[in-house]
């Protein structure tokens, strides 16, 4: 897995990083709240649904985890 | 350069910060599970407590099993329900038992809602002791939260190796870059199985 991380998604979060590192929680947590509280609103609340996703997203995980680890590059 | 975030003496304190729907959630259930039993919240949403700009739909938080008999999560059971909330996959509180006992989570939300839900399980392997022994107060907005510390944070993080938990390393990484004790973060990488030089490429800001 470690060889295909995106290096560019790193660099937005280490600039984010910094802004939380150099702000008031005031500044930063706002523009954050706008994300979550949008993100969740809009959740679907399926109570099966929710938990076969969370089911196979496991399996999922066991699986690739019994993989060999990959060394990085 | 002034740091606006700041670990000291195990507490981080974050003034003015403004409550998201995630952080009411936590800090409503978690004052009623901390009730019960001394717990850590790990993964996903320690890294968004401390900033990063992104979501989740659970909060993964760990229990000291010592606490744990059938009596506690009775009334542990009777108090969420009081206060509006419900255990979605383990409805009736001696499945919760059993649940927690066999080493699976229990899902926590508020009443006929499933997002977001806390995902609560019994501390097992040593890391999860080390966590539960080692962790952070940290108090926002009158509420007092107990989080892992960023060590353990980072460690673990880099053990799972997605994309999103790369990216949540280096997050807490980078904001805390000042105040990592890096002996102690190796420590825990070797705890987890991870070679430093794997991983040590991702360790800069």
């Amino acid at each position: 897995m470690l060889e295909d991380i995106d290096e560019e998604r790193l660099e937005f979060v280490r600039f984010w990083a910094k802004i939380v590192r150099e702000t008031e929680p005031e500044y930063w947590s706002r523009q954050q709240k706008i994300l979550i509280d949008s993100a969740l609103k809009s959740a679907i609340q399926n109570r099966d649904l929710y938990l076969k996703v969370k089911r196979i997203a496991r399996e999922i995980h066991q699986e690739i985890r019994k993989r060999p680890r990959s060394r990085g590059v | 350069m002034i740091v606006m975030i700041e670990i000291k003496d195990n507490r981080v304190i974050l003034e003015k910060k403004v409550m998201n729907v995630l952080d009411k959630f936590a800090c409503e259930i978690l004052r009623i599970i901390g009730r019960f039993f001394d717990y850590v919240i790990v993964g996903g949403y320690v890294a968004i407590l401390f900033g990063r700009s992104r979501t989740t739909e659970d909060i993964d938080t760990l229990i000291h099993p010592d606490a744990l008999s059938i009596d506690v999560v009775r009334r542990l059971y009777e108090e969420l329900e009081e206060n509006g909330f419900w255990c979605f996959n383990a409805q009736k509180y001696a499945s919760g038992f059993e649940y927690l006992k066999n080493g699976l989570a229990l899902r926590i939300a508020r009443i006929n809602e499933i997002i977001p839900n806390v995902e609560l399980k019994c501390a097992k392997k040593p890391i999860d002791f080390e966590t539960l022994k080692s962790r952070l107060t940290l108090y926002m907005g009158g509420c007092r939260l107990y989080v892992c510390p960023p060590e353990i944070c980072i460690a673990y993080k880099l053990y799972l190796g997605s994309q999103k938990d790369i990216e949540d390393a280096v997050h807490i990484f980078c904001v805390f870059k000042d105040k990592i004790k890096l002996n102690t973060l190796r420590g825990y990488m070797s705890m987890l199985g991870i070679d430093y030089s794997d991983v040590s490429r991702f360790l800069r800001c």
